[in-house]
C-alpha cells in the first residue's frame, strides 16, 4: 500500500512515531482545502495562510488525539474555522472604533474583506467569482461557514455538526437559509455582472 | 408539519441528508407545490453557480511560509520543558543524595557519640547504668554458672536464695586464700603440684556458695499510685524487708512514662528497700503482681570475699567473747579482794564492747549480700483525650525541630550548590540560546 491510500488516522499515528513522510502526505492532502476554506471565510489570504499554519502547528503538537470517531478533518477544520473567527473578531474589533454604530454588520463584513488583499484579485474568473463571494460574504458568520463547507468542501451535515459544534437541525436551518437569501440576492447580481 | 419545515427539507433533500420518511414527504410535496418545485430547481441551479468561485491554490512561497512556521512548533529536542523538567530531576537527584550522605554522616556520628558515652560510663566504672537499660531477663540474673565435674561446661543452676555458685574462671581470678578458705582447704594445698582447681571445686564435700548482692529496679504501671506505696510497704514488711526510702508524688499533670512515650502518668512515686537474698524472689514475685511491669533488672556483685571476712572477724571476736569468759570464770574463782573486783569490771567492760562490735559483725555480715530493690510506681492516665492532647505539644514540637532541620541543611546545600547551579542554568541557557539561533 503507497502512502498515498494509507488513511488520516494511520498517517497521523505514523507521524507522532517520527514518520516525516506521513505528515508530509498529510499537508499534501489538507493544504489547499483548508486554505481554500479559510480563505472564502475571512476573504484575507494572510488569514487564511495563518490558519492552514495554526491547524498544522497545533498538530504538531500532538494536539490532535488519534481515537476511533474523531475524524482529522472535521478537527483540521475546526481549528482552521476557530482560528478564522478571531481574526474577524479582533478586525471587528478595530472596525468598530473606526465606523459609527449604523453600519450594518453585512457591510461590516463586506469592508472587513476589502481591508487587506484580497481574494478575488487572485481568481482567474474574476468577475464571478466576485459576485458570488459578494453574496457569499453578505451571509451571517454561521450562514456562511455551514454553506461554505457544504458547498465547496462536500462536508456531510454529520461533519458540519461537528465543526460548527451545534445540532443537525440548526445545521439543516443554517444551510436552508443561506440558500433562501442567495436565492434572492444572487440572480440579480448575476444579472447586473452580466 | 409545515411549509416552512417542509422548505428546510427541500434543502436537506438536495443534499441527500434526508431519512427516507422524509423523502417521501418532499417528493409528494414538489409534486403538489409548484413554488416549491421552483425553488428546489433554483437551489440546484445554484450550487452549480456557486461552483464557479474556483478553487485557489498556496503559492509555493506561501507554502514554504507554512510549512517553516508550523515546523518551528516541531518538538525540538531541547524544549523549554523538557530542560526545566531535566534539570529540575538532575537537582532533585543531586540534593537527594547529598541529604542522604549528610543523614548517614549524621547518624554515623550519633553512633559514634553513642558509643563513647558507652564507653566513658565504662571508663568511669559507673556499668551499672548501661546494665539497667536492658530489660529483665529471669533465667539469667537470678542464675548464675557452676562447672560441672572439672569440665570447662557451664550449667544455669537457679540460685533464689541469692547464694550462687562459680565458673572455674571465675575461681581463678580470685586470691587463693580465699578459695582456700572458701573450699576448705589450705594454701600448700592449693599451691601443690597437679592440682586441678575445677576438680577440686567439684569434688569439695564443702557448700562452697559463694555471696551475691543483688541490686534492682522494677518500674510498675499501676491504677493507683497511693494504694500501691501502701501494698508494696505491707509486701516488704511480710517478707522482713527494710524500707529504705518512700516516696509519693501526688500530682494531675501528665507527663510519658520513661521509656514509653506513648503511655502517660500522672502520680507517681518510689520505694527503696533491702531484703534478705532468700526472700528476694517471694518479694518480687507479689510486686509484679501490683501492676503491669514495664521494666525490671537485677544486678550481682560478688561479695563472697567481703562476707568471708566478716564471718572471720565474728569468728575472731566469738573466739575473744569465750576467751573472756574463760578469764572471768577464773577470776571469780581464784582471784581474792579488790584486784578481783577491779578484774572484774575491766573484763566486763571489755566484754561489753565486745558484744557490741559482735552485734556490728553479725549486722553487716547480714547485710552484706542483702539484696537492694528499688520499685518506682506510675499512676495511669485514664483519659485517652488528656493523653493525647498532652502529647500534642511535643508532637508539634518534634516536627517543628524536623522543619527547622530540613530548612537548615536545606540552606546549606543551596549555598554550597548555588555555584554548581549557577553554572549548569548558564550552560543550558547558552546551549539552548545557539540551538535555537541554528534553527532559526
Amino acid at each position: 500500500m503507497s502512502i498515498e491510500e494509507i488513511d488520516d488516522q494511520e498517517l497521523i499515528r505514523r507521524f507522532y512515531q517520527a514518520d516525516e513522510d506521513a505528515l508530509k502526505m498529510i499537508f499534501k492532502r489538507y493544504k489547499d482545502s483548508l486554505f481554500n476554506f479559510s480563505l472564502r471565510y475571512t476573504g484575507n489570504r494572510a488569514d487564511a495562510e495563518d490558519a492552514v499554519s495554526h491547524t498544522f502547528m497545533m498538530l504538531c503538537e500532538k494536539r490532535y488525539v488519534v481515537k476511533e470517531g474523531a475524524s482529522f478533518k472535521t478537527w483540521a477544520y475546526t481549528v482552521a474555522r476557530n482560528l478564522c473567527l478571531t481574526k474577524l473578531r479582533s478586525q471587528r474589533k478595530l472596525y468598530s472604533l473606526w465606523f459609527t454604530k449604523n453600519d450594518s454588520e453585512e457591510k461590516q463584513s463586506i469592508e472587513i474583506a476589502d481591508h487587506g488583499p484580497i481574494a478575488r484579485d487572485l481568481l482567474h474568473d474574476k468577475e464571478l467569482s466576485q459576485i458570488i463571494q459578494k453574496a457569499i460574504n453578505k451571509l451571517p458568520s454561521e450562514q456562511r461557514q455551514a454553506l461554505l463547507l457544504k458547498e465547496y468542501h462536500g462536508f456531510s451535515y454529520q461533519e458540519i455538526v461537528q465543526v460548527l459544534d451545534c445540532s443537525l437541525e440548526k445545521v439543516k436551518v443554517l444551510i436552508f437559509r443561506a440558500r433562501a437569501f442567495l436565492k434572492e440576492v444572487l440572480p440579480p447580481l448575476l444579472k447586473e455582472g452580466r | 408539519m409545515n411549509h416552512e419545515e417542509i422548505k428546510i427539507l427541500i434543502s436537506a433533500y438536495l443534499d441527500g441528508e434526508v431519512t427516507p420518511s422524509e423523502k417521501d414527504i418532499v417528493e409528494e410535496h414538489l409534486r403538489s407545490c409548484e413554488s416549491c418545485h421552483k425553488d428546489f430547481q433554483m437551489y440546484r441551479a445554484m450550487s452549480s453557480s456557486l461552483k464557479k468561485w474556483t478553487n485557489e491554490s498556496l503559492s509555493p512561497d506561501e507554502e514554504i511560509n507554512v510549512q517553516k512556521r508550523f515546523e518551528q512548533r516541531r518538538a525540538p529536542m531541547f524544549t523549554k520543558r523538557r530542560v526545566a523538567v531535566f534539570t529540575s530531576v538532575l537537582v532533585a537527584m543531586i540534593v537527594g543524595v547529598m541529604v542522604q550522605t549528610l543523614i548517614n554522616r549524621q547518624s554515623m556520628g550519633r553512633l559514634t557519640s553513642s558509643a563513647s558515652d558507652v564507653g566513658d560510663q565504662y571508663a568511669d566504672g559507673n556499668t551499672n547504668e548501661i546494665r539497667k537499660s536492658t530489660q529483665y531477663e529471669p533465667s539469667y540474673m537470678q542464675s548464675d554458672y557452676r562447672a560441672r565435674d572439672g569440665e570447662q561446661e557451664a550449667q544455669y543452676i537457679d540460685s533464689s536464695l541469692g547464694a550462687v555458685t562459680h565458673p572455674v574462671e571465675f575461681l581463678a581470678a580470685r586470691p587463693v586464700e580465699v578459695n582456700a578458705r572458701f573450699m576448705g582447704m589450705s594454701d600448700a594445698q592449693l599451691a601443690a603440684p597437679g592440682f586441678n582447681m575445677a576438680r577440686a571445686y567439684a569434688s569439695s564435700p564443702i557448700n562452697y556458695q559463694s555471696k551475691v548482692r543483688k541490686t534492682g529496679m522494677v518500674g510498675l504501671l499501676v491504677e493507683d499510685a497511693g494504694k500501691t506505696q501502701v501494698e508494696l510497704e505491707n509486701v516488704i514488711a511480710k517478707y522482713n524487708g527494710i524500707i529504705v526510702d518512700s516516696q509519693f508524688n501526688q500530682s494531675t499533670e501528665e507527663r510519658a512514662v520513661p521509656r514509653q512515650n506513648n503511655r502517660m502518668y500522672t502520680s507517681s512515686g518510689t520505694v527503696v528497700f533491702t531484703v534478705l537474698p532468700e526472700n528476694l524472689r517471694k518479694v518480687l514475685l507479689e510486686i509484679r503482681k501490683l501492676g503491669d511491669v514495664i521494666l525490671e533488672n537485677q544486678n550481682g556483685e560478688d561479695v563472697t570475699q567481703q562476707y568471708l571476712e566478716s564471718q572471720q572477724r565474728l569468728d575472731n571476736d566469738q573466739q575473744i567473747m569465750d576467751r573472756f569468759h574463760k578469764i572471768l570464770e577464773r577470776n571469780i574463782h581464784n582471784a581474792d579482794g579488790v584486784q578481783k573486783i577491779d578484774n572484774v569490771q575491766q573484763i566486763e567492760s571489755e566484754m561489753e564492747e565486745l558484744q557490741s562490735v559482735i552485734q556490728q559483725d553479725k549486722l553487716s555480715l547480714t547485710q552484706t549480700d542483702m539484696a537492694t530493690m528499688t520499685v518506682s510506681f506510675y499512676e495511669k492516665s485514664d483519659n485517652p483525650f488528656k493523653s493525647m492532647m498532652n502529647k500534642w505539644p511535643m508532637m508539634f514540637q518534634r516536627s517543628y525541630e524536623g522543619f527547622v532541620n530540613a530548612i537548615g541543611i536545606m540552606m546549606v546545600l543551596f549555598s554550597s550548590l548555588l555555584p554548581f547551579i549557577v553554572v549548569v542554568s548558564l550552560v543550558l541557557w547558552a546551549a539552548l540560546y545557539l540551538i535555537k539561533k541554528y534553527l532559526k
